[in-house]
């Protein structure tokens, strides 16, 4: 598995008196050789208990059963959240105030966790912001999807950014207090994998 | 010594159309028989602080911060920092009041929070002409609280997300103050130091170690 992190897009926005609402997105892309699709249309490979916070029968989160999709996970090492956080810290640089200590301590302190999720039909998350404990999240899209997170202004319902919705290619964006995203208008199975680098004991 | 906290104010904003760039602030009342004023005066237990500024910490002589050497006042702060029942008190207050506004920045059960979060407490002296331009605090912390230790000549402001003038602005009166929760939408500063500011400031902020 390889990860190519493209450049940073930093957003900032008229009306934002204080600067304190930017928002920092990398488009990504997966290079990974399996075919993953076969695995992610079983139907006993999806756990319909709520997951990640989101209380919804509508996201179905995999279950584990999988020997290929458990090899595609178990991809996601130490060595992948090294690269996103030196690239978000290399890049995001003076812009963010949320994560004030040494790139050495989140390294050493923060957890990446990794799901692969079906969304379904009539899912969606209003816009929101990201709980304290997550410092970035990747969101890839495992086949071509019909839609992707969009991204909002702090003081706008006009998505200024779409994620892209091709196969292998996804986000990663950093949580600041500008962070607003949403996911909506899924008129088919959506298969993403999600990870997120979050602080906290678990 | 008993610290009075009262009821929530939620500051919401029209113009915040994701309703994601909200308030909450308490006042505070501390109900304490000890004056601090005489301790407070000395010259010698005060040294030169460093203030967080868009990620790094910078050197501001004009905040001090005291040094623990004077048993009077530490005794106060620790009131504050090595208890347990006070840590509970404003986390559950927190918890219980900030509903949603808690559990969207910290989605864990309130004893979560209690095992994992660390409480600092000090005393601060700022001198004339120190300031804090508006910011929001870094994502460790998950509460503050400023309580005045002599009636002060000016306070904390608190700012809409698209506004630079103040929505709210914390008691100046001695043994008064404020805790807010660490949202989104909690832009503050500090400004219009005039004269010696004392302030008694704890934090409470999520364990990562």
């Amino acid at each position: 598995m390889k990860l190519t992190i493209g450049d940073v897009r930093i957003f900032e926005f008229a009306g934002d008196v204080h600067r304190r609402y930017p928002q920092m997105i990398w488009e990504v892309t997966l290079d990974y050789d399996e075919e993953l699709l076969p695995e992610l249309l079983r139907n006993d490979i999806w756990s319909t208990e709520a997951n990640i916070g989101i209380n919804d029968r509508r996201r179905l989160q995999y279950n584990g059963k999988s020997i290929i999709l458990n090899k595609f996970k178990s991809s996601f090492s130490e060595q992948i959240k090294q690269q996103i956080l030196e690239r978000v810290w290399n890049d995001s640089n003076c812009h963010s105030t949320c994560y004030v200590l040494s790139f050495e301590h989140y390294l050493e302190k923060s957890t990446m966790g990794g799901s692969i999720l079906k969304d379904t039909p009539g899912f969606s998350m209003t816009p929101h912001v990201d709980n304290h404990h997550i410092i970035t999240q990747l969101i890839i899209n495992l086949q071509d999807n019909c839609t992707s997170t969009k991204f909002y202004p702090f003081n706008s319902t006009e998505p200024f950014y779409v994620a892209p919705t091709k196969k292998y290619q996804g986000v990663i964006f950093f949580n600041t207090n500008g962070a607003i995203h949403n996911i909506d208008n899924i008129t088919e199975d959506r298969y993403i994998c999600y990870s997120a680098i979050k602080i906290g004991v678990d | 010594m008993e610290l009075i906290i009262g009821p929530a104010k939620f500051i919401t904003f029209e113009s915040d159309i994701h309703k994601k760039y909200y308030q909450v602030i308490w006042e505070l009342e501390l109900q304490c028989e000890d004056n601090l004023s005489d301790e407070l005066r000395h010259e010698d237990i005060w040294i030169k602080n460093h203030v967080w500024v868009d990620g790094e910490s910078l050197q501001n002589e004009l905040r001090e911060t005291y040094d623990r050497s004077n048993s009077i006042l530490t005794d106060f702060c620790n009131n504050f920092s090595n208890s347990s029942q006070f840590k509970k008190q404003i986390l559950t207050r927190a918890f219980n009041d900030g509903n949603y506004a808690f559990g969207e920045n910290w989605f864990r059960p309130l004893e979560y929070y209690l095992k994992y979060s660390d409480i600092g407490a000090t005393i601060f002296r700022d001198r004339p002409g120190f300031a804090m331009f508006p910011h929001i605090d870094n994502h460790h912390i998950m509460l503050q609280l400023i309580l005045n230790l002599e009636d002060n000549c000016t306070s904390t402001r608190f700012y809409p997300f698209d506004s630079t003038e103040p929505c709210y602005v914390g008691p100046t009166k001695k043994y008064q103050g404020l805790m807010f929760l660490n949202t989104n939408g909690a832009i503050h500063d500090i400004v219009n130091v005039t004269e010696d500011r004392y302030i008694f400031y704890s934090s409470i902020k999520l364990t990562v170690d």
